[in-house]
């Protein structure tokens, strides 16, 4: 009967997804924060440390950062690079250039609204996340020398 | 005591949590869980207006096969921990 403390509950992914669209749904959340995981947002994004805080879906503009459904089953948190009609294509930042996932917008379980990295609170539309934004798209011919020089730190 | 209001008991995948109502942001990077007996006394006293450690003691023997004794130590501990996490005030 003991609370534990402190401790790290790891959750099936699937259920917590429709759990936070469920959330969303009621309408009275305007935002769920969570630790991520994977290295698809590297550098800036390291699993299991940095969180996402993350607001109900709407229609995502480029660039901006979506937690969707590309498979059935699988989600992403990725940044949307283009929009063809109705169908958007996203990219992990730290993910090879070739690797890219299309959704629509019924897939998206939310949009990412400030990230907490290394404990630091930083919103999506602070001047930080947007230098960091254009300068990782300026080194984009760069990003497996980077990627691969970070793997090894 | 009683039970602070404001408090929502969940379930999310399987695990029972505790998230402040009416908070717009649903942290779940810290957040109190509840095992499965916790939550059952936790539904239990939040709908009362006052409790003891008796009505916990009681709620437990009816729906559990323990020993009053560990029912007693195990409640009064829980009930310090709820104090500490701020579920509870006197």
């Amino acid at each position: 009967m003991k609370q534990q403390t402190g401790t790290v509950k790891r959750v099936d992914n699937h259920s917590f997804m429709q759990e936070i669209r469920r959330l969303f749904n009621e309408g009275n959340r305007k935002s769920v924060t969570f630790v991520v995981k994977g290295v698809s947002m590297r550098p800036f994004l390291e699993s299991g440390r940095d969180k996402v805080v993350l607001a109900p879906p709407r229609k995502p503009a480029i660039g901006d950062v979506v937690l969707a459904e590309i498979r059935k089953g699988t989600y992403a948190l990725h940044r949307v690079i283009e929009i063809e009609g109705d169908t958007y294509i996203m990219r992990g930042d730290g993910n090879p250039l070739w690797m890219k996932e299309s959704f629509h917008e019924d897939d998206i379980v939310g949009i990412a609204d400030a990230f907490i990295r290394k404990g630091k609170l930083v919103p999506v539309n602070s001047r930080k996340w947007r230098r960091y934004s254009s300068l990782w798209k300026l080194l984009t011919p760069l990003r497996r020398i980077i990627l691969a020089i970070y793997r090894r730190i | 005591m009683k039970a602070k209001k404001g408090f929502e008991l969940q379930n999310v995948c399987g695990e029972y949590i505790i998230v402040p109502a009416g908070i717009e942001n649903v942290d779940f990077s810290r957040i109190i869980s509840l095992n499965p007996t916790a939550a059952f006394l936790w539904e239990k006293v939040s709908s009362l207006e006052e409790f003891t450690i008796e009505t916990l003691v009681e709620a437990l023997l009816e729906e559990y096969e323990v020993e009053e004794a560990v029912a007693r130590e195990d409640c009064l501990l829980m009930v310090e921990r709820w104090k500490e996490l701020g579920l509870v005030e006197e």
